[in-house]
């Protein structure tokens, strides 16, 4: 309704400098209006990632710093004793960190080569099936973990009934501490490579058509073309893929919670195979009520995100072309 | 060669194309069968779920729905979920209509420190935060109560840039012209700019919806029995406690991804391009 909004003869464009509004009442104003935003941050985002680093100094204990033990760096000390397994659980993250980033994005960029439009409309076709890529993205996780935990069932799962159909061998999946790991990153692939693939369509839509289009001309064959025109366009939304997938892939807990038997002692199993680093984390508060050292394990976790996202950058923005 | 090449093309385009669509056609089943085999398994009999090969006609035996319900009070789990990701809904459009309006729109000193500081919140990764996220929610009395499942996420500050960017759009003449009629910014706000920046609340609303419906951690960890839990929680203790039950749990999966599907379904291209700009930022 409002759209209509008045096209009267406008008068000659006015530049919005100094307010009639004296500038005090307008230096309250703009406060008052990003408090609201600024005290939620402040409560749940600012004040707690000052706190992660004092509470991870003490042995804590839920009624505040009166009641908690200060034990100095001694959290960290544990950490890096291999007993605590912490160290165990920073393998596992960058296995399962170094699987899923190169995975999702190859498969998502695939995916993305295969739906995009040839025509200067999409067709049916490829809408349905940017649809069914799309959609597992957007689907809360414990209700598809759950069904990708009978598609891994050993006995009667759609998994092993594919092995088999291949005369291949089948796998314990979820009960073996080979299998456990990957049969996590098949669902999450699944779950979230819709999430690539529209990174990517965006970035192939940007990729001149007339220079690709002059490859061929020349002779380029597909993989020439995709390696020497096609690629260089697409580095930016790469480093970008690269650094959303890593973090997403470090903060990955409710999938591997519920496939990894997370109702019965918080998951991470068997034997500790799928214990990421967010799992350990919820494990050492929320399991065993060490809350300060799992804060010692958020301190670290954070550090490392930080560094790779940092790394990441550097190395991109030497590798990047066009931006 | 490129003589071979050209007279090669038009069949060779033709079996290209027809490959493109059978793969297409193949993807779009492999991504949809969990899907399906859930709704199956929902309604299978006895018998025909636990057998090798799986079996993947429907034999519809609503039984098992009919179970689910008799298992645990959905209806509650729904409603609580329901209510945090709505009051989730409205906190964020609200902060960040507010928050947008004040970056874009109203000249203050500090307004370069507040950009950064609220830059500064999306370096922070959640899971690191979580122990003093529950250290500060216990102090404020907010376990097991569906505020706690709200106000950590009541700002966001992809919303506030969202509307910050939008609102610069708009020419100066339009609140030039309200403020002629007697306007103040609360009500240029309301009538004139909020509604002008349609997209930007559906965006918002459908991003905070998906991610509110999926919110699993955080409730996991502030709710104890049945007192604020979500449908999530609900669904996770389930699969716990009666794992080996796959048609009621098969049940109570579909039922927690219906809404998601319907407004899929009804939302899909902007959704599609709002998780997209999500990326963007």
């Amino acid at each position: 309704m409002v759209e209509t909004v008045p096209s009267q003869p406008s008068p000659p464009p006015v530049v919005r400098g100094p307010q009639p509004s004296p500038r005090r009442r307008s230096v309250s104003l703009g406060w008052a209006l990003v408090l609201p935003a600024l005290a939620f941050l402040a409560l749940f985002t600012y004040l707690p990632a000052v706190l992660v680093a004092a509470i991870s100094l003490f042995q804590w204990n839920l009624a505040g710093f009166g009641a908690s033990q200060w034990v100095g760096l001694h959290h960290y000390a544990q950490l890096f004793n291999p007993i605590s397994g912490f160290l165990q659980s920073l393998t596992v993250t960058a296995y399962y960190v170094g699987m899923m980033v190169p995975l999702s994005i190859a498969l998502g960029l695939g995916l993305a080569w295969l739906v995009k439009n040839r025509g200067p409309r999409l067709t049916a076709w490829e809408t349905f099936t940017r649809s069914a890529v799309f959609l597992p993205y957007i689907t809360p996780a414990i209700a598809t973990s759950i069904i990708w935990i009978f598609i891994f069932n050993p006995q009667f799962g759609l998994a092993n009934a594919v092995l088999t159909a291949l005369h291949l061998p089948a796998l314990g999946w979820l009960t073996s501490t080979t299998w456990a790991l990957p049969a996590v990153m098949i669902n999450n692939l699944w779950h979230n490579v819709g999430f690539m693939v529209i990174l990517f369509l965006a970035a192939l839509s940007n990729v001149p058509q007339d220079v690709v289009e002059a490859a061929w001309m020349d002779g380029a064959n597909g993989a020439v073309t995709f390696w020497h025109i096609i690629r260089p366009h697409l580095s930016p939304v790469m480093l970008l893929a690269v650094i959303l997938g890593t973090i997403q892939a470090m903060q990955t807990f409710g999938s591997i919670y519920q496939m990894t038997g997370g109702q019965f002692g918080g998951g991470g199993g068997p034997l500790n195979s799928t214990t990421t680093t967010a799992i350990y984390l919820y494990k050492s508060a929320f399991v065993y009520f060490h809350y300060g050292y799992g804060a010692a394990v958020g301190v670290v976790l954070f550090l490392v995100m930080l560094g790779v996202a940092l790394a990441q950058k550097q190395i991109g923005e030497r590798h990047t072309f066009y931006r | 060669m490129n003589m071979t090449h050209t007279t090669v093309r038009p069949s060779g385009r033709l079996v290209r194309r027809w490959g493109r669509f059978a793969l297409m056609a193949v993807v779009a089943a492999a991504f949809l069968l969990p899907f399906y085999w859930a709704l199956v398994l929902s309604v299978a009999t006895r018998a025909n779920v636990f057998t090798m090969p799986p079996d993947f006609v429907p034999s519809f035996d609503f039984i098992s729905w009919v179970r689910v319900f008799a298992i645990a009070p959905w209806g509650l789990y729904f409603l609580h979920s329901v209510i945090i990701t709505g009051a989730t809904i409205v906190a964020v459009l609200v902060t960040g209509v507010l928050a947008g309006y004040a970056l874009a729109e109203v000249p203050f000193r500090g307004r370069e420190v507040v950009m950064g500081v609220l830059l500064a919140a999306l370096m922070v990764p959640p899971e690191a935060i979580l122990i003093p996220n529950y250290v500060v929610a216990y102090h404020l009395h907010l376990l097991n109560s569906l505020a706690g499942q709200v106000v950590p996420f009541g700002a966001n500050v992809f919303a506030v840039f969202l509307f910050r960017q939008f609102f610069k759009t708009l020419p100066v003449e339009l609140w030039d012209a309200c403020r002629m009629d007697g306007a103040r910014w609360w009500q240029y706000l309301r009538h004139i700019a909020v509604p002008l920046a349609r997209p930007v609340v559906m965006t918002v609303t459908l991003l905070t919806f998906v991610a509110q419906w999926s919110q699993f951690q955080w409730p996991l960890i502030i709710t104890q029995g049945n007192g604020a839990r979500p449908v999530e929680v609900a669904l996770s203790y389930l699969q716990g406690f009666d794992g080996s039950h796959w048609r009621e749990l098969a049940a109570a999966s579909v039922l927690t991804l219906a809404p998601i599907f319907l407004v899929f379904l009804l939302t899909q291209r902007h959704l599609i391009s709002s998780v997209a700009g999500r990326a963007q930022i």
